[in-house]
Protein backbone atom coordinates (compact mmCIF):
# COMPACT_ATOMS: atom_id res chain seq x y z
CA UNK A 1 0.00 0.00 0.00
CA UNK A 2 1.89 3.39 -0.94
CA UNK A 3 0.83 6.50 1.15
CA UNK A 4 0.95 9.83 -0.67
CA UNK A 5 1.83 12.76 1.66
CA UNK A 6 1.13 16.63 -0.06
CA UNK A 7 3.31 19.76 0.79
CA UNK A 8 3.31 23.01 -1.09
CA UNK A 9 6.23 25.23 -2.65
CA UNK A 10 6.45 28.78 -3.43
CA UNK A 11 7.43 28.64 -7.18
CA UNK A 12 6.95 32.71 -7.52
CA UNK A 13 6.28 35.51 -5.67
CA UNK A 14 5.67 39.24 -6.62
CA UNK A 15 6.99 41.97 -4.36
CA UNK A 16 6.42 45.92 -3.96
CA UNK A 17 9.67 46.82 -2.32
CA UNK A 18 10.97 50.01 -0.92
CA UNK A 19 14.62 50.59 -1.12
CA UNK A 20 17.44 53.27 -0.87
CA UNK A 21 19.10 53.89 -4.39
CA UNK A 22 22.36 52.17 -3.02
CA UNK A 23 22.98 49.69 -3.98
CA UNK A 24 21.29 49.81 -7.27
CA UNK A 25 18.78 47.78 -8.63
CA UNK A 26 21.59 45.06 -10.35
CA UNK A 27 23.25 44.93 -6.98
CA UNK A 28 19.81 44.41 -5.28
CA UNK A 29 18.46 41.60 -7.42
CA UNK A 30 21.72 39.61 -7.52
CA UNK A 31 21.53 40.10 -3.48
CA UNK A 32 18.11 37.95 -3.62
CA UNK A 33 19.07 35.84 -6.59
CA UNK A 34 21.89 34.46 -4.01
CA UNK A 35 19.34 33.06 -1.92
CA UNK A 36 19.08 29.06 -1.99
CA UNK A 37 15.98 28.22 -4.27
CA UNK A 38 15.77 31.46 -6.48
CA UNK A 39 15.94 31.19 -9.80
CA UNK A 40 15.22 34.02 -11.72
CA UNK A 41 14.89 37.46 -10.37
CA UNK A 42 13.00 39.84 -12.61
CA UNK A 43 12.70 43.99 -11.25
CA UNK A 44 11.56 46.51 -12.42
CA UNK A 45 11.42 50.34 -10.97
CA UNK A 46 8.14 51.60 -10.20
CA UNK A 47 8.85 55.04 -8.81
CA UNK A 48 11.94 57.28 -7.96
CA UNK A 49 11.91 59.48 -4.64
CA UNK A 50 14.69 61.90 -3.51
CA UNK A 51 16.20 59.07 -1.59
CA UNK A 52 14.23 56.06 -1.86
CA UNK A 53 12.83 54.02 -4.83
CA UNK A 54 10.06 51.92 -5.17
CA UNK A 55 11.13 48.15 -6.60
CA UNK A 56 8.86 45.44 -8.03
CA UNK A 57 10.36 42.46 -7.53
CA UNK A 58 9.28 38.86 -9.51
CA UNK A 59 11.09 35.72 -7.87
CA UNK A 60 11.02 32.86 -9.60
CA UNK A 61 12.24 29.57 -7.79
CA UNK A 62 11.48 26.40 -5.96
CA UNK A 63 10.72 26.34 -2.76
CA UNK A 64 10.95 30.03 -1.73
CA UNK A 65 10.90 31.52 1.30
CA UNK A 66 9.47 34.52 2.69
CA UNK A 67 11.53 35.02 5.67
CA UNK A 68 14.81 34.31 4.13
CA UNK A 69 13.63 36.82 0.91
CA UNK A 70 12.40 39.41 3.64
CA UNK A 71 15.50 38.71 5.55
CA UNK A 72 17.59 39.60 2.58
CA UNK A 73 15.73 42.46 1.20
CA UNK A 74 16.27 44.39 4.92
CA UNK A 75 20.01 43.59 4.87
CA UNK A 76 20.52 45.15 1.60
CA UNK A 77 18.45 48.01 3.32
CA UNK A 78 15.01 47.54 1.83
CA UNK A 79 11.48 46.95 2.54
CA UNK A 80 8.83 45.00 1.58
CA UNK A 81 5.82 46.97 1.24
CA UNK A 82 3.05 43.98 0.05
CA UNK A 83 3.05 40.38 -1.32
CA UNK A 84 1.08 41.24 -4.44
CA UNK A 85 1.33 37.79 -5.81
CA UNK A 86 1.98 34.16 -4.87
CA UNK A 87 2.12 30.85 -6.79
CA UNK A 88 1.98 28.13 -4.60
CA UNK A 89 2.47 24.42 -6.11
CA UNK A 90 1.10 21.22 -4.52
CA UNK A 91 4.25 18.66 -4.44
CA UNK A 92 2.78 14.85 -3.81
CA UNK A 93 5.27 12.59 -2.20
CA UNK A 94 4.70 8.93 -2.20
CA UNK A 95 5.79 6.89 0.70
CA UNK B 1 42.89 37.48 -6.95
CA UNK B 2 42.83 38.27 -3.21
CA UNK B 3 43.84 42.50 -4.55
CA UNK B 4 41.28 41.86 -7.15
CA UNK B 5 37.99 41.02 -4.31
CA UNK B 6 39.65 43.93 -1.96
CA UNK B 7 39.13 46.14 -4.39
CA UNK B 8 35.97 44.56 -5.68
CA UNK B 9 34.91 45.31 -2.00
CA UNK B 10 36.26 48.90 -1.79
CA UNK B 11 34.30 49.81 -4.53
CA UNK B 12 31.47 48.35 -3.14
CA UNK B 13 31.53 50.27 -0.22
CA UNK B 14 32.62 53.50 -1.85
CA UNK B 15 29.54 53.21 -3.93
CA UNK B 16 27.02 51.80 -1.44
CA UNK B 17 27.87 54.86 0.90
CA UNK B 18 28.92 57.60 -2.23
CA UNK B 19 32.16 58.43 -0.42
CA UNK B 20 34.25 57.33 -4.01
CA UNK B 21 34.04 61.63 -4.74
CA UNK B 22 35.20 62.48 -0.70
CA UNK B 23 38.05 59.65 -0.98
CA UNK B 24 39.22 61.02 -4.30
CA UNK B 25 39.03 65.35 -2.93
CA UNK B 26 41.06 63.69 0.13
CA UNK B 27 43.49 62.12 -1.78
CA UNK B 28 44.06 64.66 -4.23
CA UNK B 29 44.17 67.45 -1.27
CA UNK B 30 46.45 65.47 1.39
CA UNK B 31 49.03 64.88 -1.67
CA UNK B 32 48.99 68.38 -1.97
CA UNK B 33 49.33 69.16 1.37
CA UNK B 34 51.79 66.52 2.30
CA UNK B 35 54.06 67.47 -0.61
CA UNK B 36 54.48 70.62 0.40
CA UNK B 37 54.73 70.25 3.93
CA UNK B 38 57.77 68.01 2.93
CA UNK B 39 59.36 70.55 0.29
CA UNK B 40 58.74 73.32 3.20
CA UNK B 41 61.33 70.58 5.24
CA UNK B 42 63.75 70.09 3.01
CA UNK B 43 63.86 73.78 1.97
CA UNK B 44 64.08 74.71 5.52
CA UNK B 45 66.53 71.54 6.51
CA UNK B 46 68.65 72.96 3.31
CA UNK B 47 68.60 76.64 4.12
CA UNK B 48 69.42 76.01 8.10
CA UNK B 49 72.90 74.37 6.95
CA UNK B 50 73.84 71.04 7.42
CA UNK B 51 72.17 68.33 9.32
CA UNK B 52 73.25 64.75 9.58
CA UNK B 53 70.37 62.08 8.21
CA UNK B 54 69.90 60.75 11.93
CA UNK B 55 68.73 64.23 12.84
CA UNK B 56 66.83 64.47 10.00
CA UNK B 57 65.28 61.29 10.48
CA UNK B 58 64.68 62.56 14.16
CA UNK B 59 62.86 65.75 12.83
CA UNK B 60 60.48 63.98 10.00
CA UNK B 61 59.38 60.89 12.19
CA UNK B 62 57.36 62.88 14.65
CA UNK B 63 56.12 65.27 11.83
CA UNK B 64 54.95 62.09 9.93
CA UNK B 65 53.75 60.59 12.86
CA UNK B 66 51.73 64.09 13.63
CA UNK B 67 50.25 64.46 9.87
CA UNK B 68 49.02 60.52 10.47
CA UNK B 69 47.18 61.25 13.66
CA UNK B 70 45.54 64.41 12.38
CA UNK B 71 44.47 62.86 9.21
CA UNK B 72 43.40 59.69 10.22
CA UNK B 73 41.25 61.95 13.20
CA UNK B 74 40.00 64.28 11.43
CA UNK B 75 38.38 62.38 8.64
CA UNK B 76 37.24 59.84 10.98
CA UNK B 77 35.14 61.91 13.25
CA UNK B 78 33.34 64.42 10.17
CA UNK B 79 33.22 61.51 7.85
CA UNK B 80 31.83 59.33 11.20
CA UNK B 81 28.93 61.93 11.49
CA UNK B 82 28.16 61.99 7.72
CA UNK B 83 27.33 58.29 7.43
CA UNK B 84 25.62 58.53 10.48
CA UNK B 85 23.66 61.39 9.29
CA UNK B 86 23.03 59.74 6.13
CA UNK B 87 21.61 56.26 7.96
CA UNK B 88 19.13 58.52 9.71
CA UNK B 89 17.95 60.09 6.86
CA UNK B 90 17.69 57.04 5.14
CA UNK B 91 15.75 55.75 8.21
CA UNK B 92 13.51 58.16 8.23
CA UNK B 93 12.77 57.82 4.35
CA UNK B 94 12.06 54.05 4.45
CA UNK B 95 10.35 54.05 7.78
CA UNK B 96 12.91 51.31 8.62
CA UNK B 97 15.69 50.36 10.66
CA UNK B 98 19.26 50.27 9.21
CA UNK B 99 21.85 48.75 11.97
CA UNK B 100 22.31 45.15 10.63
CA UNK B 101 21.88 46.22 6.99
CA UNK B 102 24.80 46.22 4.83
CA UNK B 103 24.62 49.78 4.19
CA UNK B 104 25.16 50.64 7.76
CA UNK B 105 28.29 47.98 7.99
CA UNK B 106 29.74 49.80 4.16
CA UNK B 107 28.96 52.97 6.48
CA UNK B 108 31.57 52.03 9.00
CA UNK B 109 33.94 50.71 6.62
CA UNK B 110 33.69 53.19 4.51
CA UNK B 111 34.67 55.92 7.29
CA UNK B 112 38.19 53.76 8.13
CA UNK B 113 39.29 53.52 4.52
CA UNK B 114 38.01 57.46 4.03
CA UNK B 115 40.34 57.97 6.89
CA UNK B 116 43.02 56.14 5.65
CA UNK B 117 43.05 57.72 2.42
CA UNK B 118 43.00 60.75 4.51
CA UNK B 119 46.04 59.69 6.81
CA UNK B 120 48.50 58.32 4.49
CA UNK B 121 48.30 60.18 1.26
CA UNK B 122 49.81 62.90 2.78
CA UNK B 123 52.04 60.70 5.28
CA UNK B 124 53.03 59.06 1.43
CA UNK B 125 53.63 62.55 -0.04
CA UNK B 126 55.97 63.98 2.94
CA UNK B 127 57.84 60.69 3.23
CA UNK B 128 58.47 60.77 -0.55
CA UNK B 129 59.38 64.52 -1.44
CA UNK B 130 61.72 64.19 2.03
CA UNK B 131 63.08 60.82 1.10
CA UNK B 132 65.52 61.86 -1.79
CA UNK B 133 67.41 64.93 0.62
CA UNK B 134 67.36 62.10 3.83
CA UNK B 135 69.53 59.69 1.26
CA UNK B 136 71.11 62.59 -0.05
CA UNK B 137 72.38 62.72 3.60
CA UNK B 138 73.07 59.80 4.47
CA UNK B 139 75.14 58.92 1.57
CA UNK B 140 77.29 62.18 2.31
CA UNK B 141 76.48 62.67 -1.37
CA UNK B 142 75.92 66.49 -2.47
CA UNK B 143 72.89 67.97 -0.68
CA UNK B 144 71.84 70.08 -3.90
CA UNK B 145 70.99 66.66 -5.85
CA UNK B 146 68.90 65.43 -2.77
CA UNK B 147 67.24 68.67 -2.78
CA UNK B 148 66.74 69.03 -6.34
CA UNK B 149 65.43 65.09 -6.31
CA UNK B 150 63.22 66.62 -3.91
CA UNK B 151 61.90 69.62 -5.93
CA UNK B 152 61.20 66.90 -8.44
CA UNK B 153 58.93 64.50 -6.74
CA UNK B 154 57.38 67.28 -5.15
CA UNK B 155 56.72 69.00 -8.32
CA UNK B 156 55.39 65.10 -9.73
CA UNK B 157 52.90 65.12 -6.24
CA UNK B 158 51.19 68.38 -6.97
CA UNK B 159 50.81 67.45 -10.90
CA UNK B 160 49.03 64.30 -9.89
CA UNK B 161 47.23 65.84 -7.07
CA UNK B 162 45.92 68.47 -9.36
CA UNK B 163 45.10 66.25 -12.28
CA UNK B 164 43.02 63.88 -10.49
CA UNK B 165 41.37 66.97 -9.82
CA UNK B 166 41.32 68.01 -13.52
CA UNK B 167 39.82 64.63 -14.42
CA UNK B 168 37.51 63.90 -12.18
CA UNK B 169 35.54 67.77 -12.60
CA UNK B 170 36.19 67.27 -16.29
CA UNK B 171 38.28 71.10 -16.02
CA UNK B 172 41.29 69.43 -18.43
CA UNK B 173 43.90 67.80 -16.71
CA UNK B 174 46.73 69.72 -17.65
CA UNK B 175 45.35 72.79 -16.73
CA UNK B 176 44.86 72.29 -12.79
CA UNK B 177 48.13 70.05 -12.92
CA UNK B 178 49.93 72.99 -14.08
CA UNK B 179 48.29 75.36 -10.93
CA UNK B 180 48.88 72.90 -8.32
CA UNK B 181 52.61 72.54 -9.48
CA UNK B 182 52.68 76.57 -9.91
CA UNK B 183 51.82 76.98 -6.68
CA UNK B 184 54.51 74.91 -5.47
CA UNK B 185 56.69 76.63 -7.02
CA UNK B 186 55.11 79.62 -5.49
CA UNK B 187 55.84 78.30 -1.86
CA UNK B 188 59.15 77.15 -2.74
CA UNK B 189 60.44 80.84 -3.92
CA UNK B 190 58.27 82.17 -0.74
CA UNK B 191 60.51 79.48 1.61
CA UNK B 192 63.82 81.07 -0.05
CA UNK B 193 62.77 84.47 0.38
CA UNK B 194 62.04 84.14 4.40
CA UNK B 195 64.37 81.87 5.23
CA UNK B 196 66.89 84.64 3.72
CA UNK B 197 65.38 87.01 5.48
CA UNK B 198 65.97 85.47 8.70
Amino acid sequence: MSEHRESTSITRIVLDVLKPHQPNIVDFSRGVASLRGVKKVDSSVLEVDAETETIKLVIDGADLSVEKIDEVIKRLGGAIHSIDAVVIEKLEHKK
Amino acid sequence: MVLRRIIKRLNLTFTLTETTDIARRYFSLQIFDGAMVGIGLVFGFHISGFHGYESLLRAIIPILIGIAISGYTGAFVSERAEQAYRIRRLERATLTEMSGTMLASAGTQATIFVSLVNSLSAVTATALVSTPYILASALKALPEHGLYLSMIICLALLSLSGSVVGKTTGIGVLRTALQMAGAGVVAAALIILVESAL
